[in-house]
């Protein structure tokens, strides 16, 4: 039986009889299973500690996922996102913006500084303002710790211990597994639930105001995400690529509906906005497809 | 042709079919919206559009579309005042009139413009090497002096705005 059954086992055990009021000889299992989860609450991680979770998340995630073959694609979207990072809250923060060959329509991040966007969704935005506003979305997750909350939400709720200790215990498992085995470590599986489930709608709603600040702050036109909402919300939601899209985001005219009043109240402030699709069409035409 | 013409014409050709790809997009309005003269709500009030007219987007500018009307009305809506039909909407029969009196081709397949061939890449299932891919990844990080000149090619300027709160 792998290590990770086991533990599966034994947490789904220690779950059921967690508030239940089960009595085992005279012990009120349910207590002390409570009193246990307790100790895995560690609390805040040091930006240290984030980046770290975040790297092994994003390494669980690149290990599912193959880089789009085009090193002039990947260095253009690291200018835009390196340009709106120096615009949030955590300018500081080693920042990543990495383009996945995916052709399903999908953003997301991981904690520390990492930025995923897919071809997919690279397909379906007509200029750079609409690409930074995909990026600042993402990157408010980021400064809003939002993954990395999820993740140790997620480690407590199982009794699976501290979400360092697992992102690094996988990490020490990597090196020695094989890698032709197909084995993934229980922070593999922990990453890959999250990024399957997404996060709350609350979290969604913030990133969204957040991402149109930074946006206007960087100089784009800070309707570029709601133009990419609205294109994406024309599409049939049985469109096979736009599946995941809407399983892990709230719907569409719910985020555009809370984000109005943010939008209404930056048409009074900002000054200058830029669209550039030019550019964007120049970077994003022609990539090299990696034929794998 | 010198070599600079060629890039040149390449972004004017895919400018255009980005423009008449996303002009011919049919929209709902989900709220009754005054429709505005110009993209200003100071500006000369046309008339109202009700919840659930169809209209066609001629053209985005900041939080503005340009929209024609089934009534053949061009004016000004809020952005947000509207929703992209679903390709199945845009066979009603106004949808498809106003479609039709366009001289702009209707959009391929929802598409617009950026990847070519992105679509036909299969989800890569199978397992990759992820701290090898990681490590490429770290070496598309630009250098901040890198950054700052691409803002300034792109004529970015910085804004400083106050935080806008948002609730919890």
């Amino acid at each position: 039986m792998s290590q990770t059954f086991k533990i599966g086992v034994l947490a789904s055990f220690l779950c059921l009889f967690n508030g239940c009021g089960v009595t085992v000889q005279g012990i009120d299992l349910g207590r002390v299973v409570g009193a246990g989860s307790k100790v895995f609450d560690i609390g805040e991680k040091s930006q240290e500690q984030e980046i770290d979770i975040g790297r092994d998340t994003a390494e669980a995630l690149l290990s599912r996922s193959m880089l789009a073959a085009d090193d002039q694609l990947q260095q253009y979207v690291n200018r835009v996102g390196y340009w709106l990072a120096q615009h949030s809250e955590r300018p500081d923060l080693p920042w990543r913006f990495v383009v996945l060959n995916n052709s399903a329509a999908n953003a997301f991040a991981a904690p520390g500084g990492y930025v995923f966007i897919t071809t997919g969704m690279l397909a379906r935005v007509y200029n750079e303002a609409e690409l930074a506003g995909v990026l600042a979305h993402e990157i408010a997750h980021v400064t809003q710790k939002h993954h990395l909350a999820a993740l140790q939400g997620q480690s407590r709720k199982g009794l699976l211990g501290d979400v360092l200790v697992l992102a690094q215990q996988g990490h020490k498992r990597d090196d020695e597994r094989s890698r032709s085995s197909g084995a993934t470590t229980h922070f593999d599986d922990m990453v890959l639930d999250l990024y399957g489930r997404g996060l709350n709608r609350e979290d969604e709603y913030r990133a969204d105001a957040l991402g149109a600040q930074i946006v206007a702050r960087a100089g784009y036109d800070h309707y570029g995400f709601t133009s990419v909402l609205q294109a994406l919300g024309g599409r049939d939601k049985g469109e096979a690529d736009m599946t995941l899209f809407l399983k892990t985001h709230p719907p569409i005219d719910d985020r555009l509906q809370q984000l109005e009043a943010v939008l209404l109240l930056l048409d009074e402030r900002v000054i200058s906005s830029r669209i550039l699709a030019g550019r964007y069409i120049r970077h994003s035409r022609a990539p090299v497809i990696h034929e794998s | 042709m010198s070599t600079l013409l060629v890039p040149a014409f390449v972004v004017f050709f895919f400018s255009l079919f980005s423009l008449s790809c996303w002009a011919a997009q049919a929209a709902i309005v989900v709220r009754d919206s005054p429709l505005y003269v110009d993209a200003n709500q100071r500006s000369t009030q046309l008339g109202e559009l009700s919840k659930d007219a169809q209209v066609i987007l001629l053209l985005r500018q900041g939080g503005w579309y340009k929209v024609e009307s089934v009534d053949k009305q061009v004016g000004w809506l809020r952005m947000l005042s509207v929703r992209f039909a679903r390709e199945a909407e845009t066979h009603s029969e106004s949808l498809a009139k106003l479609l039709g009196s366009s001289n702009l081709a209707a959009p391929a397949s929802g598409v617009a413009s950026g990847v070519r061939g992105a679509t036909s890449q299969a989800l890569a299932d199978d397992e990759q090497d992820g701290e090898a891919q990681l490590q490429q990844v770290d070496s598309y990080v630009p250098s901040l002096e890198r950054v700052s000149q691409f803002a300034a090619e792109g004529e970015l300027s910085s804004q400083s705005l106050p935080v806008i709160q948002v609730e919890d």
